[in-house]
C-alpha cells in the first residue's frame, strides 16, 4: 500500500514534531544578513531582516538548523520556564477533575529545544525533570481517567454524559470521548489503545443485526 | 449523503465569508479547474498533478516577483533572496497569491469551507492541515487542487531560482547560505505534498471499487486520482477473474455481491471508525448514538464517530488530529 499501515489514521511521533517545527519562534541572531524569502513566509513573504542584537521571527525548524550551525541564540518561549513549569504541575496537581490547557505543541516544541538549544534555556536539567514530572501527572491522570467504573476517580472527560454504566469516561456505547485539554501527542499515544477499546464496546453494545455493510475493520 | 450537504437551507446557517473571497467566487472555472485538469502526460508525477489550462494561472505567475524577472541572474538574486524595499507591489503580489490558496474546496454547495480564518496562515499550514484531515479520517476528503498547484507553483520557483544562484560563480556566502535555507525548506514542502499525495493514494486503491460506483466521491477526487481508481479496480477484477473467478461457477463470479448478512463486497470507508477533532468554530450540540448530547464548544478536543462530524470536518469548523 502507498501508506504504511501503522500511519493510517494516526499520525507518528516524528510527523508530529515536523508539523510542531512549523511554529514561530523567536531568535537572536548572531549574524547580520537581509531577509530570505520562503514560502511559508505569509503574508510578508519573507523572514527577517537579520541583524544582531534584534530579535527576529522565524518557523521552528529554520531558528533550529541556525542553532546547530551556532548561527544564533533562541529565545525561550514564555511557558518554558522553571516558575511557568512550577505553576502547572502545580495547577495540574490541584485540578484532579480535567485538563491544564497546554500549547498545542508543548512536548514537541519543549523537546527540539531540549535537545538541540539547550544552552538557550536557563536551568535546562531542572526544565527538563519539570517536564517529566509534569508529563507523568498528566500520563497518571489519562490513565486513571480511563478506568471503567470508577466514579470517585477523577476521569478524562468532564463531560455530562456519563452514563453511569460500566463506560467509564465513554459513552454512547464507547463511541465518543471527550479529550479537551490534552494536546495532539498524548493522544496519539494512547490512540490504537482507544481505537481498539472503542471498537471492541461497539461490537459488544451492537445489535447483531443492525450492522452496516462493507465495513473496513482494523 | 450528498442530499444532506445539497440541502438549501444549509447555507442560511453557514456564516458569509470575507468579500476578498467573494470575487474569485464569480470565476466560474476558478473552482474546478484543478479536477478538471487532463489526464497524464510524460511530464513527471508532481507535473502531472498541476492543473493544465487554469484561467488563474497566467495572472498569478506573471504577479509574481520571481517571474517578473527573466533578466540577468543578478537581477533574480536581487528580488528572489533579498526581497528588495518596495514591499508595495511584492505584499500584493504574495496576497494574491495566498488567495488563490484555498478554493478547491468548491463543490457540492459546500462554499464556506473556509469559515474559519486561521492567524498567521499560509499555504504549507493549510497544506499540513489538509494532510491531516486526510490522514485522520478513513472517508476521502476533497481534492485540494488549488492549494496543491499554488504550493507547487512555488515550490518550483523556489527550485528554480535555486538552481539558478547555485550555478552562478557571482552568488556571495551570504547569499549560499539563504540558499541553503531555502533548499531545506523546499524539501520539507516536498515532503509534505508526498504525504499528502501517497496517503490519498492509499485511500484511492483501498476503496477503488467504491469509487467507481459513486459518483459523489469521484468528485471529491482530481481527475487523475479517479483515471486510478477506475483502472486498478479494472486491473484488480480482471486479476481475480483470470486467477480465480473463471473456474468457479457463473454465481459466484460477482465483485459487488452483498451477502445474506448485509455485508457488501465492495469495501468502502467505515464512517463509524471515531476520529480525533479540534473544535474551532461552535457546532453546537451532536445527538450521540445512545440519546445523549456532546456539545461541540470551540477549542474543545473529542474522539467521535466520524458520522456524526463529518458536515463539520467538510466545513473546516473542525480540525481533524
Amino acid at each position: 500500500m502507498a501508506l504504511p499501515a501503522e500511519l493510517f489514521l494516526s499520525p507518528s511521533p516524528q510527523e508530529l514534531t515536523f508539523i510542531a517545527e512549523e511554529e514561530l519562534i523567536e531568535i537572536v541572531p548572531s549574524f547580520s544578513m537581509s531577509r530570505v524569502r520562503l514560502i511559508s513566509a505569509s503574508p510578508s513573504g519573507v523572514y527577517g531582516p537579520f541583524q544582531p542584537p534584534s530579535k527576529a521571527v522565524v518557523p521552528l525548524w529554520l531558528a533550529l538548523s541556525l542553532k546547530r550551525k551556532k548561527k544564533c541564540r533562541i529565545i525561550c518561549p514564555e511557558w518554558l520556564t522553571v516558575e511557568n513549569l512550577e505553576q502547572l504541575m502545580q495547577a495540574e496537581k490541584e485540578n484532579s477533575e480535567s485538563f491544564v490547557p497546554l500549547p498545542r505543541h508543548f512536548i514537541e516544541v519543549s523537546k527540539v529545544l531540549l535537545d538541540v538549544a539547550a544552552s538557550d534555556l536557563a536551568s535546562p536539567s531542572e526544565l527538563h525533570s519539570l517536564l517529566l514530572s509534569l508529563r507523568h501527572i498528566r500520563l497518571a491522570k489519562i490513565r486513571t481517567g480511563l478506568r471503567p467504573s470508577n466514579p470517585s476517580l477523577p476521569s478524562a472527560n468532564n463531560a455530562p454524559t456519563q452514563s453511569g454504566a460500566d463506560t467509564g469516561p465513554f459513552s454512547a456505547g464507547g463511541e465518543y470521548l471527550k479529550l479537551t485539554g490534552l494536546t495532539p501527542i498524548e493522544i496519539v499515544e494512547m490512540r490504537s489503545f482507544l481505537g481498539g477499546v472503542m471498537g471492541m464496546m461497539k461490537s459488544l453494545t451492537d445489535k447483531p443485526d443492525g450492522d452496516a455493510g462493507g465495513m473496513d475493520q482494523d | 449523503m450528498p442530499s444532506f450537504f445539497d440541502s438549501d437551507d444549509e447555507d442560511a446557517s453557514i456564516p458569509t465569508r470575507p468579500s476578498g473571497r467573494r470575487d474569485r467566487d464569480s470565476l466560474p472555472n476558478h473552482a474546478s479547474s484543478s479536477r478538471t485538469s487532463s489526464p497524464p502526460s510524460s511530464s513527471s508525477f508532481l507535473d502531472r498533478l498541476r492543473s493544465t489550462a487554469t484561467p488563474n494561472r497566467t495572472n498569478r505567475s506573471s504577479s509574481t516577483a520571481f517571474t517578473t524577472l527573466d533578466g540577468s541572474s543578478t537581477g533574480i538574486k536581487r528580488y528572489d533572496l533579498e526581497d528588495v524595499d518596495e514591499e508595495g507591489p511584492s505584499n500584493v503580489n504574495i496576497n494574491g497569491l495566498d488567495l488563490g490558496g484555498r478554493d478547491g474546496e468548491l463543490g457540492e454547495g459546500l462554499e464556506d469551507f473556509e469559515a474559519y480564518q486561521f492567524e498567521d496562515d499560509n499555504d504549507v499550514k493549510q497544506l499540513i492541515r489538509a494532510w491531516m484531515r486526510e490522514r485522520g479520517t478513513r472517508d476521502i476528503m476533497l481534492w485540494e487542487g488549488e492549494l496543491l498547484d499554488t504550493v507547487l507553483h512555488k515550490v518550483e520557483q523556489q527550485g528554480s531560482m535555486l538552481e539558478l544562484l547555485r550555478s552562478d560563480p557571482k552568488t556571495s556566502e551570504e547569499e549560499h547560505f539563504k540558499l541553503q535555507l531555502v533548499s531545506t525548506e523546499v524539501e520539507r514542502v516536498k515532503y509534505l505534498i508526498r504525504s499528502y499525495l501517497r496517503c490519498r493514494i492509499d485511500k484511492v486503491e483501498r476503496y477503488s471499487h467504491h469509487i467507481t460506483l459513486e459518483p459523489e466521491v469521484q468528485s471529491r477526487l482530481s481527475e487523475l486520482e479517479l483515471h486510478h481508481a477506475r483502472q486498478y479496480t479494472n486491473l484488480l477484477h480482471q486479476h481475480f477473474s483470470s486467477s480465480v473467478l473463471n473456474s468457479l461457477p457463473e454465481w459466484l463470479r460477482r465483485m459487488d455481491d452483498v451477502g445474506n448478512d448485509g455485508t457488501s463486497m465492495v469495501r468502502q470507508p467505515n464512517k463509524e471508525i471515531p476520529v480525533l477533532i479540534h473544535v474551532l468554530k461552535d457546532c453546537g450540540e451532536v445527538v450521540l448514538s445512545d440519546g445523549e448530547r456532546a456539545s461541540l464548544e470551540p477549542e474543545s478536543m473529542h474522539l467521535i464517530k466520524y458520522e456524526l462530524v463529518e458536515r463539520y470536518v467538510r466545513l473546516g469548523w473542525v480540525e481533524v488530529l
